[in-house]
Order: C-alpha cells, then structure tokens, then sequence
C-alpha cells in the first residue's frame, strides 16, 4: 500500500491559526445541534415535515436549514424543537458523553469549612481534612458541553 | 492528466478523513488554490468553510444534510458545502460517506446553476472526472476501501485520458 502523500498548506495553517475559540464554538455548535436534530428524527422515526409541523411551520424547508449545520438557531426555535422531541434543550444541544479534563482554572468555594475562596486547578486531586483546609478527596472533571476548542483538552 | 489524492492533515480527526487532490506538475493543492484565491476577497466565508470542515473531520463526520448533493451528473458523488443565504462562496467535493470526503476547488456562485458560470463549470467538471476516476481505480481494486469502509487506501493516484 502506498502511504498517502502528506502535503501541508501553510495558508490553511494560518487561517486555523486566527480562529478564535469562540468562532469554533459557534461554528461547531451549530453542525452538532443539526447532527443530534437528524439523530432524533431517525431515533423517533419522524420525517422533517413532522418536526416542521410541530414547529408550527408550514414545510420542511426550515428544517432542512436546520440540517444544514451552519443555521443560527435562536432560543425559542430550540424550545420548540426540543419540545417536538420531548428532550430538554439541554438535551438538544448535549454532546456525546466524554470524560474530559481540561487544565483551567477555577474557583471552588467551601463556605462551611473556610470562607476563603480556594482556587485549585481542574485535574488536580484536593485534599481536605477536618480542619479549615479538609474536606475529602475531590478532581474536577469537566463535561465539555460547549467548551469546543476552548483549551487543549487532556483525556481522562 | 494524473492527479494524486492527498490527505489535508490540519482537517482530518476521528470522524471524517479530509482529501484534497494536486494536479500533475502542480505545487499546490486544489483546496490550498481555492483558500489563496478566494481568502482575500471572501475573508469571512473561507474562515467558515474552513471551520465547518475542521468540525466534520474531528467531530460530526461529513453528514449528507451539510451538503447539497449530486451537483454532477447524475450519480457522480460531486456534492458542494451548504451554503448560508447571503453567502456566494461555493466549494466543491467528492462525497463518499460519513467518512471520506475530497476537496476540491471553488469559486462564487452568481448565478443559479453552476452550469451557467465558466469558473464553477470547470471546477466541477474536473471533479466530476475525478470521481469517475476513483470509481474505475475502486474497481479495478487498485485503490480499495478499508476494513471499515472509512478510509481510502491503496494507491491515490487517479491517472485520467486526456479529453
């Protein structure tokens, strides 16, 4: 078998280099909330004119936009159609289950044993004791829902 | 006119494995063409294209609902990326599956058909010569399909008779 070609476009690496975090995320979004909008309508065997309908839309051009991965879904298109599906819009816009840990930082508060805000970095394992500084073993964990592109996620 | 098939590594991930192809004596790829031609004028669309392939490559696959399909001939797996209203950019690519997917070039699109437009014609009748090409190879198993169906191995080279 021959081994592909590898060819590498410095241009393309430049444009990748200038999309910010959240351009991705939009982007990105969008094609998964078509991706899990064609998923329901096959897992609950409907056809893009059922949705539109009870969407209260006419025909199912819109809904073919909606496939089309790049439409900007407002709020209120996402409660209608999470409720054609009877799924939550967290439901809707949930991504796949991966356990992911990514290496920010944020703040856990533990108001009952101390009241100073005690920053600890995600991934890292805090232990706690009975004393002001104990409260158990934690790691904080991060379920990536619209965190696309945001850091550089390490796979737990 | 031989054309190599050759992996565009910034784009592949685990869902999709993103091709694009280089003409014989050419430096360039098609897909490097289409970005240096259109970056400029188009600044926004090709940063959106660009993005909506990195997501089918590392997250959703090349779903058919992105696309709009059979933009050849009948039969011909040449399908350009869906377009938002508004927007005039038109990529063309060889659609196989979820998996596999073949850029190709571009251009605007001003006018209803690419028929009626020189530069979309050309782009997607070299395309449409290309898949013809990769459909003979698969059959004459000189490239196959892996194990999975979801990648293209063997040799991508695509030799084509001159018209």
């Amino acid at each position: 078998m021959n081994k592909p070609e590898e060819y590498r476009s410095a241009l393309l690496d430049r444009i990748l280099s200038e999309i910010t975090p959240q351009e991705r995320n939009k982007v990105w979004l969008k094609m998964h909330i078509a991706v899990r909008i064609a998923d329901l309508l096959k897992e609950k065997g409907l056809r893009k004119k059922d949705l539109a309908e009870a969407c209260g839309l006419k025909g199912a051009s819109m809904v073919t936009k909606w496939l089309s991965g790049g439409h900007n879904f407002t709020l209120d298109t996402l409660v209608d159609i999470s409720h054609a599906f009877g799924v939550s819009v967290a439901e809707l816009v949930r991504q796949e289950e991966q356990k992911v840990v990514f290496s920010s930082t944020v703040v856990v508060q533990v108001p009952a044993l101390s009241p100073e805000r005690r920053t600890i970095k995600m991934g890292d394992a805090a232990f706690v004791g009975r004393s002001s500084n104990a409260i158990g073993s934690i790691t904080v964990v991060s379920e990536p829902h619209f965190n696309y592109g945001q850091q550089q996620p390490c796979l737990a | 006119m031989n054309y190599r098939i050759v992996p565009v590594v910034q784009l592949t991930g685990p869902a999709c494995h993103i091709y694009t192809i280089i003409r014989d004596g050419a430096s360039d790829t098609a897909f490097h063409e289409f970005l240096q031609q259109h970056d400029t004028t188009y600044y926004q669309e090709v940063r959106d294209i660009v993005l909506q392939l990195e997501g089918m490559g590392k997250r959703t696959g090349a779903r058919d609902y992105f696309f709009k399909l059979a933009e050849g001939r009948l039969g011909d797996l040449v399908a350009a990326i869906k377009d938002e209203p508004g927007r005039k950019l038109r990529l063309f690519c060889i659609r196989f599956n979820n998996y596999v997917l073949i850029l190709g070039g571009g251009a605007p699109k001003n006018v209803r058909a690419w028929e009626n437009d020189p530069d979309l014609s050309k782009v997607a009748h070299e395309l449409i010569a290309i898949s013809e090409g990769i459909k003979e190879a698969l059959k004459n198993k000189t490239l196959k399909w892996n194990e999975e169906g979801t990648d293209l191995t063997g040799d991508l080279t695509i030799e084509l008779e001159d018209e």
